[in-house]
């Protein structure tokens, strides 16, 4: 402390001796005194003259600016508010005599005076502008008489008191009130000055514990998260924090360059006041850290215990960095690569699907005109190359559907047996086509139900039976379906596609599965094919947990098997429990118990309550359960169950409206789901709107039960419609359907027989085409499409009066949309016989016509 | 007289074209969106299709959609009713009620496919344009 007292009390000169008398006096031990100048002697008093000779750092702990109203102002100007205090009497008198007493005296009229101002009294007096006349003239209007507060150590106050009491003419008296008020409220003052003083002491030893705590913690919390920092510059600054803390080094520092080998890893300085901790691991050496200056070197040994930890820490943590971000570096690489590969693909494929849809239809209409050969033969080229890039960009869209984890697999009971036909069947056109045989067989011990993704299976199936029709010239292709393995609740089984082709060249085998490799350089341009349904075929099996291979030998056959684990189903569900919507069967594209698992429950966004109370009332009618949401926010969250198929929306609804909450519901990643638009405005920018925030249709309040039967038929994701459609009886026309109508089509044409004639040239030359672009999409698992390519063919066969086939195409379309692709599968053999059984009935009624040539559409 | 036929199915399209070629200047879309594309340039550029025959299941953007769009264009662009593009639907008998009827005020006419080409030229002597 420097000698300095804690404890400063500054008072006015007027009170210089009564504070002076303080000195030494018990409870005001190590106090000193100071004075500032009076201010009612028309003083300057301000915090220079109070401060002045006060000695500099540290000049007291606490500096008390004792006085009357004429101390209040500084505060406002308080230098150091921490350790000066303003004690403010209100006046300074009640510092001598107290408030109460004071008080009294000055109601009753007296004025009140201390000795040490008494001292000075001409000169206040004076001061004020008075003299011998005018002083007593004023005091005689306010005053009665003069009080002095006698301290006792004026010897001269009485004198004084006089004096004044004859210059001013009024009475005056003297009250000893002694020092007994002055020292008690000096001492008072330096209590609180020690209790506070006491109380900081406490207060600061806590501080200094939990800072103390804290810095523990800290250094405990960095030094456990040292070993999960991923990058090594952290990892080093957080080492070097740690030291920091520790040690409190007036330096730290890394230095990352090798030292000597012998080196120990914990070494002093030279100096004493440092030292330096390898950060090494094994073989590795990462540097070292240097410490300089340390606090308290005198705990050496210590210091080096904690920093020998550190260092290990550090080194550890170091090398997992590294690990890491090696490890980082290179998923990052791969996966970014992955993903805009992925997009890339995706959007590129949409962007040049549609294009090339009018490149090949347009080349279609080219065919049907009046062509040279030379044209013609360019024109099929072109034609055949779109047909190849098409499928190509279909080969593509999977597989990065597939490689972006797009792909989930369907867990249902189905019939390996079944899928196995279903594949030959897709097939059996191609091989014949080529003049091969195309045989399938299935083990016994394979079971009869098992559970998994059959169309998926199926997709891996067609992929390998229609490569081996593509490289196959003579012979036939063998599939054989095996029992590989059996554990709890699952069975390996294994598919082969044996075939009599060309073989594979040994060293080819390997890189065959990757995307765009085939085994033979040449292939491409001689068989076709994007080489990339291998590489889908791999993925798939992958995802159902199996393998795939291939044996080969060139010029003899190869067999590409695959493995696929699949499930055993767990027994059937009693028919009672059926939801009442499967019940219902008859009238609504129901799930049939083990064909679907998929929720019927729609949510209608509306706030009104009879439209809510209307739309109750169709969806129960329809065979469905509904529940309303009120508002969009309501629906938005009842969205996040996932129990619902379907959402009817409204699109005014109390909160936020309809394509807000559309937009919402889409940017939550819930593109699956239908939204259907109620809208009692149908104008044409509102429909626009609907599409524009990622609706899929739209229903014109008030909603008829017709139009809404429609909607839901449309876009419920159900499976096995197939049920529903095949009770329910087809219109009559369709079944009693002739296979050519020609007195039809010929008034349909108002009689054109040229036209007519040419517009069936064109279905036979057409009829393929279509065919295989259905068989694509039906590989290619897309219900959609292969929905609007059945209803292509079905409006192509009706435009020749095809009803018959037609009616298929109806068939198969109805079966698509309700996502039945089996169905479709089962019918393409009755395709073929019907287009079969018309080409015939055409070329007996002697159609298409004088310049026949149905040999090109064959 | 100036046509745009909008169907995704060749041999419809080849009856559509064989009989409005004999009528005039005669294009083709294969989806909706090609259909409001062409559309729209044939207006922009001052010479606006007469009549349209839309399909109504398409790929890409089906018919209703489609018709949608051109009147929204039309009416952006102060088309009067009267002068608008006509357009005839052509659809299948299951398409026709529900939501195919409630833009009824959107199209001027429609055919059941397969189409029948008296019927056709009813709808054109009908717009007065042949």
């Amino acid at each position: 402390m420097g000698g300095s007292p804690p404890f400063v009390l500054s008072v006015c000169e007027s009170f210089r001796r009564e504070a002076e008398s303080l000195a030494g006096t018990v409870g005001f031990e190590g106090t000193a005194i100071r004075v500032h100048p009076a201010k009612c002697l028309g003083r300057e008093l301000g915090w220079e003259a109070i401060l002045r000779g006060c000695p500099a750092q540290p000049p007291f702990e606490r500096l008390c600016v004792a006085g009357g109203h004429c101390v209040r102002r500084l505060a406002a100007t308080n230098p150091d508010p921490g350790r000066i205090a303003i004690c403010d009497a209100t006046q300074c008198l009640y510092l001598l005599a107290g408030k109460t007493y004071v008080d009294h005296c000055q109601r009753r009229g007296s004025y009140v005076l201390s000795p040490g101002w008494l001292e000075h009294w001409e000169e206040h007096v004076r001061g004020w502008g008075f003299d011998r006349d005018t002083a007593p003239q004023f005091f005689a209007e306010s005053m009665k008489d003069l009080v002095l507060l006698d301290t006792g150590l004026y010897p001269d106050a009485s004198g004084h008191l006089n004096a004044m009491a004859d210059f001013v003419r009024l009475p005056a008296s003297s009250v000893p009130v002694g020092l007994d008020m002055f020292r008690r409220w000096a001492a008072e003052l330096a209590l609180r000055w020690r209790l506070d003083s006491a109380g900081k002491a406490l207060t600061a030893a806590r501080a200094e514990a939990q800072r103390v705590r804290a810095h523990a913690a800290m250094v405990l919390d960095l030094m456990s998260r040292l070993t999960d920092i991923h990058s090594e510059a952290e990892v080093i600054q957080h080492g070097l924090d740690v030291c920091r803390m520790l040690y409190a080094p007036q330096r730290a520092e890394f230095k990352a360059q090798a030292v000597a080998e012998d080196l120990p890893d914990a070494s002093w300085s030279p100096d004493g006041r440092g030292f330096r901790i390898r950060i090494r691991r094994r073989e590795a050496d990462f540097g070292t850290v240097e410490l300089e200056g340390v606090a308290f070197p005198e705990w050496q040994d210590r210091y080096l215990s904690t920093a020998l930890a550190i260092a290990h820490t550090m080194a550890l943590a170091i090398s997992n960095a590294r690990g890491y971000q090696a490890l980082q570096a290179e998923r990052d690489r791969y996966g970014a690569a992955t993903r805009a590969k992925s997009d890339f693909l995706a959007s590129m494929s949409h962007e040049i699907r549609t294009p090339m849809n009018g490149v090949i239809a347009m080349i279609q209409l080219l065919l049907t005109t009046d062509l040279s050969s030379e044209q013609r033969h360019y024109a099929e080229v072109v034609q055949t190359s779109g047909r190849a890039l098409l499928a190509l960009i279909g080969d593509i869209l999977d597989l990065s559907k597939v490689e972006s984890g797009k792909l989930t697999l369907e867990a249902r009971d189905f019939d390996v047996r079944s899928t196995l036909g279903d594949a030959i069947s897709m097939l059996e056109v191609p091989a014949s086509a080529k003049g091969l045989t195309l045989s399938g067989q299935t083990a016994p011990e394979v079971p009869a139900l098992l559970k998994g993704d059959p169309l998926r299976l199926r997709q891996v199936l067609t992929n390998l039976i229609g490569n081996a029709i593509k490289f196959t010239e003579r012979g036939g292709i063998d599939v054989r379906v095996t029992l590989d393995g059996e554990t709890t609740g699952a069975s390996t089984v294994r598919f082969a596609v044996t075939d009599t082709g060309i073989g594979i060249p040994r060293d080819r085998i390997a890189a065959l599965f990757s995307p765009f490799v085939q085994a033979h350089a040449s292939t491409t341009r001689k068989y076709g094919g994007t080489g990339l349904g291998l590489a889908i075929s791999r993925r798939l099996a992958e995802l159902m947990g199996g393998e795939t291979g291939v044996e080969s030998q060139e010029g003899a056959g190869s067999t590409f098997w695959f493995t696929a684990v699949l499930g055993r189903p767990e027994p059937e569900p009693r028919h009672g429990a059926q939801p009442e919507a499967e019940r219902r069967g008859a009238c609504l594209p129901a799930a049939g118990g083990s064909l679907s698992r998929r929720p019927l429950r729609i949510l209608v966004a509306e706030d009104d309550p009879s439209g809510q109370a209307v739309a109750r009332a169709q969806i129960g009618k329809l065979g469905y359960q509904a529940d309303m949401a009120a508002t969009a926010m309501e629906a938005i969250r009842a969205m996040e169950s996932g129990r619902y198929g379907l959402i009817l929306m409204d699109c005014h609804l109390p909160d936020i409206d309809g394509y807000e909450a559309t937009r919402r519901i889409r940017a939550a990643g819930r593109t699956d789901i239908p939204i259907i638009a109620l809208t009692a405005d149908a104008m044409a920018g509102n429909i626009d709107r609907c599409m524009g925030a990622g609706m899929n249709g739209f229903l014109s309040k008030p909603v008829e039960l017709d139009q809404l039967r429609e909607a839901l038929v449309k876009w419920l994701p159900v499976r096995g419609a197939r049920e529903a459609d095949r009770t329910a009886p087809g219109p009559a026309a369709e079944t009693a359907a002739s296979v050519f109508d020609a007195p039809g089509l010929l008034r349909r044409l108002r009689d054109d027989r040229e036209l007519a004639g040419a517009v069936i040239r064109g279905f036979l030359q057409d009829w393929p085409i279509q065919l295989a672009l259905l068989s694509e999409r039906l590989t290619a698992l897309d219900a959609p499409g292969t929905r609007s390519q059945a209803h292509r063919i079905r409006g192509a066969a009706a435009c020749v009066a095809a009803g018959a086939l037609s009616g298929l195409g109806h068939e198969m379309e109805r079966a698509a949309m309700a996502n039945d692709l089996d169905s479709v599968v089962a019918l393409l053999p009755r395709a073929n016989e019907e287009f079969e059984r018309l080409k015939a009935a055409l070329q007996a009624a002697g159609w298409p016509g004088q310049n026949s040539d149905l040999e090109l559409a064959t | 007289m100036k046509t745009l036929i909008v169907e995704d199915d060749f041999t419809a399209r080849l009856v559509l074209q064989q009989a409005l070629s004999r009528h005039g200047e005669c294009h083709i879309a294969v989806n909706g969106l090609e259909a409001v594309e062409a559309v729209r340039m044939a207006i922009e550029q001052g010479d606006p299709y007469n009549l349209v025959c839309m399909d109504v299941v398409m790929p890409e953007m089906d018919g209703p959609a489609a018709v949608w769009r051109i009147r929204a264009f039309e009416e952006a662009r102060g088309i009067p009713p009267a002068a608008r593009t006509r357009i005839v639907m052509t659809t299948i008998v299951e398409e026709l009620g529900g939501a195919f009827q409630s833009f009824r005020q959107l199209w001027d006419g429609y055919m059941m496919k397969p189409v029948d080409i008296g019927e056709l030229m009813g709808h054109l002597q009908g717009f007065g344009l042949i």
